[in-house]
């Protein structure tokens, strides 16, 4: 395709019509007089090659229908669970309690409390450095991850009036350990204090179960109770 | 190949063969779920949503909000929607039997949103995250729906609907920034999406 | 041309030459029975083409720019993204490929387009619905259902349209003059069925009296993936079809691949929509039925690309002098690429990591513009000079358009494909955090993927304010010619 200022190209030359049209773009013309007839097809056999193609592609096809079919039943959800592949177990992998702390604090409280722990001022309270995480016991840090606290709350000398999220049913007392732990003991905030374990999650849960419905904790209500939890 | 009623025929009949095997099977199959009565609390899931919940679908509809989130979970065994607590458990056809239409989305420029009602209940939160997306979640890059909110010169007293905002995001003194009917719609409907309910199929 | 394959005027006989002035004269005909039609359908596809490119230029912008006029509801991303996507595909390509359509069934049925004029109501409304469509989705009145957004309001003027189109082109194949089917025919006439099948189902069962829950997300995918696998697709394969072998003036390679080809697409294609509800709350056996449809498309695509890429063996030199040619033989690699990606990203491993993310955007234009836009034009920078009897002004407008699509094109799918790909590994491994203030996040490691993207799409645009002027110029052209002819009679009467 040259510009239409260059020389026509020599090679159409044997059609005296084609002259004086810009080389390289005789598609472009109305009257084309190099315009062929129609297009046809060539009668060729098929290749073997590909008859065996489809062949393997029809039996894969059938294989993985059955494999993965799940029984054709409207509610098996899981492509695994069904027949031959049923005996297949998806364990999920057990991970690192403080790996984990990590991952639910960057997806949960980060949203609020801010990937850097310090919250935002007047809005969402800090966790790094506040009284309320390096109380000598978590007893009350559990209680207001389990069914949330509502504000007026003060934190490291500001008051904040807000109304947080319960993870009741959201959290597992693992992650809520995990968590609880992650934001307990992490050094770069300047936080050191102990970690805390499922079972002691787990305990408060079932305490607390009663009182989850009538809403979040009032600060009163938490500051009434000690730092550690009693044993039972 | 030269016989026009034949090819006509053929045309016809591959068409349908999908129609009947991804929209009438389905249909026949899954298009009448009914809510079960969940075990451990004795109440009927999934629940139809309140009237203003359903104002603020439209509003979630009109805006385009499906183009950047989805509203489903993946299995424990596929992708990591479990593992960032997107949801406890996978979704399946049943938690969707009253949406309509059914947004389940396919981009995930933003998180997925089918249980944001759990994992985020803050009025407050949603309000400041819809003026101004950086104002909670630094490096957003979700579009401001600042249009869904009006400035007011302040009256007598502040409004108790105003947005509590940051000092850099917040208007001139003497006037206050509050949520129209659409963005209160919108965040009562953001607070009904959850699907937590452990219905027995998604064991 | 070149010395090996002269041209067939020069190889036939006296008597032959006279017999094929006669079937140019049919032909002459034709094309001047489809002018008035094809001139109204294509510039209203151009007209479409450069809206939808704004909306889309737009709507990158805005994803790594969320501040860019954000303060207006009508151009928030929401709204621009579907009014770009409803823009180019009902207004641009749907236009075009009717136009395309019309002229190819005309010309291998042999039959001149009887009554021009009611494709022209028919382009009227058509081109009214999808104006009202667009203008209710950026002012909100969008159905939410993604590829159906434009409001039951707009859609029936949209089906009576089309329908007056089908049946229009059916007729013109009923009472065909050829004995002979040849191959593109069979893609033209199915597609001109399967679009108002799907399209009035998923209508129905969506908007006017929706099904209950996912059965929903059912019918929509099975509906948007056989836009393009029934509609698009089929009259993309067609222009190739045609176009390669006319302009080479050689047969299509094989006969029986074609016949192979056509029929598996037939039954496969329409199979395929739930690969995009991967891992969704569907029943396990729907998306594993779509995903060995998936599987199954290699057939198609291997016999088509073989038929296409072996027709074009040996004649590469051709590209050189070919516009229309080079058009075409993008499309159909890029059809060969695009298809045997989209395969790759329907299994479920695949899925896993690419799904929800910019990879699947990527594809999408793979196959929507480096494919099927490309095709159309190909074709219609074949038929504007035979029609309007005028020939293209400047060679020159021609290049800057085919480079800067072409260029543009892979400068927007292959970065992002990469980008999306990382973006979904990223987003499978729960400890990189979605969005973060500094560290590298999910949102973070896409940006540099989205900026490139804007830049492609402003190489894009170029090309096509240069096709638009090209298109301007010649139509400008032809009604001068005519002016001159019509003074000239004048003058002669006197």
């Amino acid at each position: 395709m040259n510009s239409p200022t260059s020389t026509p190209s020599s090679s159409p030359g044997n059609d005296p019509r084609s002259r004086g049209r810009p080389a390289g773009v005789k598609d472009l013309a109305a009257r084309d007089p190099l315009e062929h007839v129609e297009p046809g097809e060539s009668q060729r056999p098929i290749s073997l090659m590909l008859v065996i193609f489809l062949a393997t592609l029809f039996s894969w096809a059938g294989y993985y229908a059955h494999r993965y079919g799940g029984g054709y039943e409207p509610l098996i959800y899981n492509e695994n669970a069904y027949g031959l592949a049923a005996a297949k177990t998806n364990a999920a992998e057990k991970l690192d309690p403080y790996a984990l702390g990590q991952r639910v604090f960057g997806n949960t409280c980060a949203r609020c409390h801010q990937p850097d722990g310090l919250g935002l001022p007047g809005q969402y309270p800090p966790l790094a450095g506040s009284e309320w995480v390096l109380a000598p016991g978590p007893a009350r840090m559990i209680r207001i991850v389990l069914d949330a606290v509502q504000g007026p709350i003060p934190v490291k000398g500001a008051t904040f009036d807000n109304v947080m999220t319960p993870w009741r049913d959201t959290l597992n007392d693992e992650q809520i350990a995990a968590v609880i732990t992650f934001v307990r003991t992490q050094k770069e905030w300047g936080n050191t204090a102990s970690p805390v374990t499922p079972e002691e999650v787990a305990a408060i849960r079932a305490k607390t179960k009663a009182r989850s419905a009538a809403g979040p904790w009032t600060v009163a209500e938490l500051q009434a109770l000690p730092d550690q939890e009693p044993n039972p | 190949m030269n016989y026009g009623p034949i090819l006509f025929l053929g045309i016809f009949l591959t068409v349908a063969s999908s129609w009947c095997g991804l929209v009438l099977i389905p249909h026949l199959q899954f298009g009448r779920q009914q809510p079960v009565k969940i075990e451990e609390t004795g109440e009927l899931y999934p629940q139809s949503r309140p009237g203003i919940a359903q104002q603020g679908m439209a509003v979630y509809q009109a805006n385009g909000c499906i183009y950047c989130h989805t509203q489903q979970v993946r299995a424990e065994h596929f992708g990591a929607d479990i593992a960032r607590n997107w949801g406890q458990r996978r979704t399946v056809a049943r938690d969707y039997i009253f949406d309509k239409p059914v947004m389940l989305g396919t981009m995930r420029t933003g998180p997925d949103l089918t249980n944001i009602g759990l994992r985020q209940n803050s009025v407050t939160w949603h309000l400041q995250h819809l003026y101004t997306p950086v104002i909670t979640s630094k490096g957003s890059i979700m579009p401001p729906f600042r249009f869904l909110f009006e400035q007011r010169k302040i009256g007598a007293k502040p409004s108790p609907d105003a947005v509590p905002l940051p000092k850099e995001y917040a208007p001139e003194p003497g006037y206050e920034i509050i949520p129209k009917a659409e963005a209160k719609a919108l965040v009562q409907y953001l607070l009904s999406l959850k699907a937590s309910a452990p219905l027995p199929e998604t064991r | 041309m070149n010395a090996a394959s002269p041209s067939i005027l020069a190889a036939l006989s006296p008597s032959d030459n006279e017999e094929l002035a006669q079937r140019r004269a049919v032909l002459a005909e034709i094309d001047a029975s489809c002018r008035g039609p094809l001139l109204f359908l294509f510039s209203g596809s151009i007209i479409w083409l450069l809206v939808g490119t704004v909306f889309a230029l737009l709507a990158s912008l805005k994803l790594h720019n969320p501040e860019y006029l954000a303060n207006y509801s009508w151009l928030t991303f929401g709204r621009v993204r579907p009014a770009h996507l409803n823009a180019v595909i009902y207004g641009f390509a749907s236009e075009a490929a009717i136009g395309v359509t019309l002229w190819l069934m005309c010309r291998l049925c042999r039959t001149p387009l009887l009554f021009g004029w009611i494709i022209n109501a028919a382009g009227v409304f058509w081109n009214l619905g999808v104006t009202i469509g667009v203008v209710a989705i950026l002012a909100g009145d969008s159905t939410g259902i993604e590829w159906l957004e434009i409001p039951p309001y707009a859609t029936p003027i949209l089906f009576v349209s089309y329908a007056l189109i089908a049946v229009w082109g059916v007729i013109t194949f009923r009472f065909r003059r050829e004995k002979h089917l040849y191959v593109s025919q069979w893609y033209l006439l199915a597609a001109l069925f399967w679009f108002p099948w799907i399209y009035s189902a998923a209508q129905i069962l969506l908007v006017l009296d929706p099904v209950r829950g996912t059965v929903q997300a059912a019918v929509n995918w099975w509906f948007a993936h056989n836009v393009l696998g029934l509609w698009f697709t089929p009259i993309g394969l067609a222009s190739i079809y045609y176009f390669i072998p006319k302009v080479l003036g050689k047969p299509v390679y094989n006969y029986s691949l074609s016949v192979l080809g056509f029929w598996s697409l037939a039954l496969f294609y329409n199979w395929n929509g739930m690969h995009h509800l991967v891992g969704g709350p569907m029943p396990a056996w729907l998306i594993t039925v779509s995903i060995v449809a998936s599987v199954m498309m290699t057939i198609p695509v291997i016999t088509v690309g073989i038929n296409h890429h072996l027709t074009m063996w040996g004649s590469f030199r051709e590209l050189k002098t070919s516009p229309v040619l080079r058009f075409m033989v993008f499309g159909g690699m890029s059809y060969t690429l695009t298809s045997l990606h989209g395969i790759a990203l329907a299994l479920r491993s695949v899925s896993e990591v690419t799904h929800f993310t910019h990879s699947t955007i990527a594809h999408s234009h793979q196959g929507m513009y480096a494919f099927f836009t490309m095709v159309m034009f190909g074709a219609i920078y074949y038929i504007m000079p035979r029609v309007l009897q005028v020939d293209w002004p400047s060679a020159r407008l021609i290049r800057v358009h085919f480079w800067a699509v072409a260029i543009g094109i892979l400068l927007y799918v292959f970065p992002l494909i990469v980008g999306g790909t990382l973006e979904g590994m990223a987003m499978t491994n729960p400890d990189v955090p979605f969005v973060d203030a500094v560290k590298p996040s999910v949102v973070s490691l896409t940006l540099p993927y989205l900026k490139t993207r804007s830049y492609s799409g402003m190489l894009i645009f170029l090309g096509h304010l240069a096709f638009a002027i090209s298109f301007g110029w010649i139509v400008l052209r032809w009604a001068q010619a005519g002016r001159l002819a019509r003074l000239k009679t004048s003058l002669a009467r006197v």
